[in-house]
């Protein structure tokens, strides 16, 4: 099932950590699902996806807690 | 990050080096980014970029040729300028020592005198004003006009409330710039604050018409319950200053809101402490600067809905000019990268002073020593150690007179413990916070002083010294000697 997905990035602070992140999702062909990546306080971020699988889900994560600058919480 | 990134796959023309210094690289995701962004470039097979150094070891192959105009006219969006030569950035401390020999870092110690000497103008800015004594020339009852409180708003700001709402707002600068660092409008910026003063004069609003509905029937004197949200807030305060200077240690603390409230005040898919800035604003209807107690105690004498939040909103926006400049330097500073960090090291100066003006204060309030103890900053005004006679009631009279912003001793300052008490506080236009006067321990809470001979009833004092101050501990304390 196809739905919107949001997820809580800690470690983003800045503007090149949101566009790493974009970079990051288009490396897995998720640009077309990107809806928005903000900042938030508090040194998180927080990305919103469309149209996802489940499936997806868990390989974003690993992806971005790979880079070991990031960590979804 | 140092790890080389690689194309997996290479052609076998011979492979060429080339370093380029990055400008505007500053953290490990820049690192990441570059390398990144930079194999995608046809031709590139390696790329290894370097925080320390700033610059990124390119190796490529074929007939690309590294274009640092092209380059740059590409990564330009991102924030990033490539250059050939190595750029020039002072690292050195302040004052190192090399081979024997100090060595000063003039570009540093030009931008330290820069930051000291925008606080030591402050520092005569803020005590200029506050010697000038404005509140004398405004006086303000529940029957004064609206304007009257506007004008008595204004004075607020430049005293005890710059003090405290104004170091909360500047406290929170750095935190609302960096909630908005990437975004263009300026509206998008100046955002936060908005809503912060919204939140403000919407609560003073609200809750002035809930004091005049209330009418007399509660108090705001307790002492000891204002002098903990006080003492509280500029514990925070200092924090976030901390943070704002740099210091690493402060780091750690994070002043979040409970997820139950954010989910109560804001829809959290739209919820990034986007709508907190209103509830700070709100919240500082609570904070006890002494104006704004007496603001609160004459909209609960008003008696009326309409005219206690009439009270409440003009004097809200009396303090609005002051704290709208403040906002209006965090927003033009955010605008300005190059200024910010110098900004936030100024302002996190500021707010510190405020915070250890603050606690200091109400370290006087609860009676407890403080830095006003010490003699060069002393304040007090040393007392008469010969107690005070007793009338022919029996009573012991000790008297002052509270004038502009100070109270003067008209009498000895020492009672006899264990025989009646009466004080005497003779309002010649005593003016803010100083119209509230308490002595933690020798009577309860604060003292409202109306014009002309106030009488309070000291009952049996107990042996003791006590600190004689105003709600927000900031008129020169007198000691009250019990022996």
């Amino acid at each position: 099932m196809s739905k919107k997905i949001k997820i809580r990035v800690k470690g983003m602070h800045c503007n090149a950590c949101k566009m790493l992140i974009r970079v990051e999702l288009e490396e897995m062909d998720l640009e077309e699902n990107i809806e928005k990546i903000e900042l938030e306080a508090n040194n998180q971020g927080v990305i919103v996806l469309k149209n996802m699988d489940e499936h997806d889900i868990r390989k974003i994560i690993d992806k971005i807690n790979k880079t070991e600058l990031y960590e979804v919480i | 990050m140092g790890k080389k990134k690689v194309k997996s796959k290479s052609k076998n023309n011979r492979v060429k080096t080339c370093t380029l210094f990055v400008d505007g690289m500053h953290c490990a995701s820049c690192e990441v980014l570059l390398e990144k962004k930079l194999l995608k470039q046809e031709g590139i097979q390696a790329v290894d970029a370097s925080l320390k150094g700033r610059k990124v070891e390119i190796r490529y192959v074929g007939n690309y040729q590294p274009n640092i105009q092209k380059l740059n006219e590409e990564f330009s969006e991102l924030g990033y300028k490539f250059n050939t030569k190595k750029i020039k950035r002072n690292d050195l401390p302040l004052f190192s020592v090399k081979n024997g020999e100090l060595i000063i870092n003039h570009s540093k110690l030009k931008n330290f005198f820069k930051i000291v000497f925008f606080f030591i103008s402050f520092l005569i800015i803020f005590f200029g004003i506050e010697n000038l004594s404005l509140g004398r020339y405004i006086n303000v009852d529940s029957n004064s006009s609206i304007a009257a409180f506007f004008v008595f708003g204004i004075v607020a700001s430049l005293s005890s409330c710059a003090a405290l709402v104004g170091g909360v707002l500047l406290s929170m600068i750095k935190q609302w710039n960096e909630l908005y660092i990437d975004s263009e409008s300026n509206f998008e910026k100046a955002s936060p604050h908005i809503l912060f003063h919204s939140g403000r004069l919407i609560s003073f609003g609200l809750f002035g018409g809930f004091l005049g509905l209330l009418g007399e029937s509660i108090s705001l004197s307790n002492n000891y319950f204002y002098a903990l949200i006080t003492i509280l807030v500029s514990i925070i305060m200092f924090i976030l200053a901390l943070q704002m200077i740099g210091v690493e240690w402060a780091q750690r603390f994070r002043f979040g809101t409970p997820k139950a409230f954010s989910k109560l005040i804001a829809d959290e898919s739209s919820f990034k402490g986007k709508y907190m800035p209103f509830f700070i604003g709100a919240s500082t209807f609570f904070l006890p600067c002494g104006f704004t107690l007496i603001a609160q105690t004459l909209a609960l004498t008003s008696g009326s809905i309409l005219q206690g939040s009439l009270i409440m909103i003009s004097f809200a926006l009396g303090t609005l000019p002051v704290l709208m400049g403040i906002s209006y330097s965090g927003v033009v500073f955010n605008r300005r990268p190059d200024l910010t960090a110098k900004f936030n090291v100024v302002a996190g100066l500021i707010v510190i002073f405020f915070a250890i003006y603050n606690i200091n204060g109400q370290l006087n309030v609860l009676g407890l020593p403080s830095l006003s103890d010490i003699e060069f900053f002393s304040s007090e005004i040393s007392s008469n150690l010969d107690a005070v006679g007793i009338n022919s009631e029996g009573i012991q009279q000790i008297s002052i007179i509270a004038k502009g912003f100070e109270y003067i001793p008209t009498s000895s300052m020492t009672l006899k413990a264990g025989i009646p008490a009466k004080f005497f506080v003779d309002n010649q236009g005593v003016q803010g916070c100083g119209a509230a006067i308490t002595a933690t321990g020798l009577f309860d809470g604060f003292v409202w002083l109306k014009n002309g001979e106030n009488v309070i009833d000291l009952g049996i004092p107990k042996e003791g010294k006590y600190k004689l101050t105003c709600s927000m501990g900031m008129v020169k304390p007198i000691i009250i000697n019990v022996i």
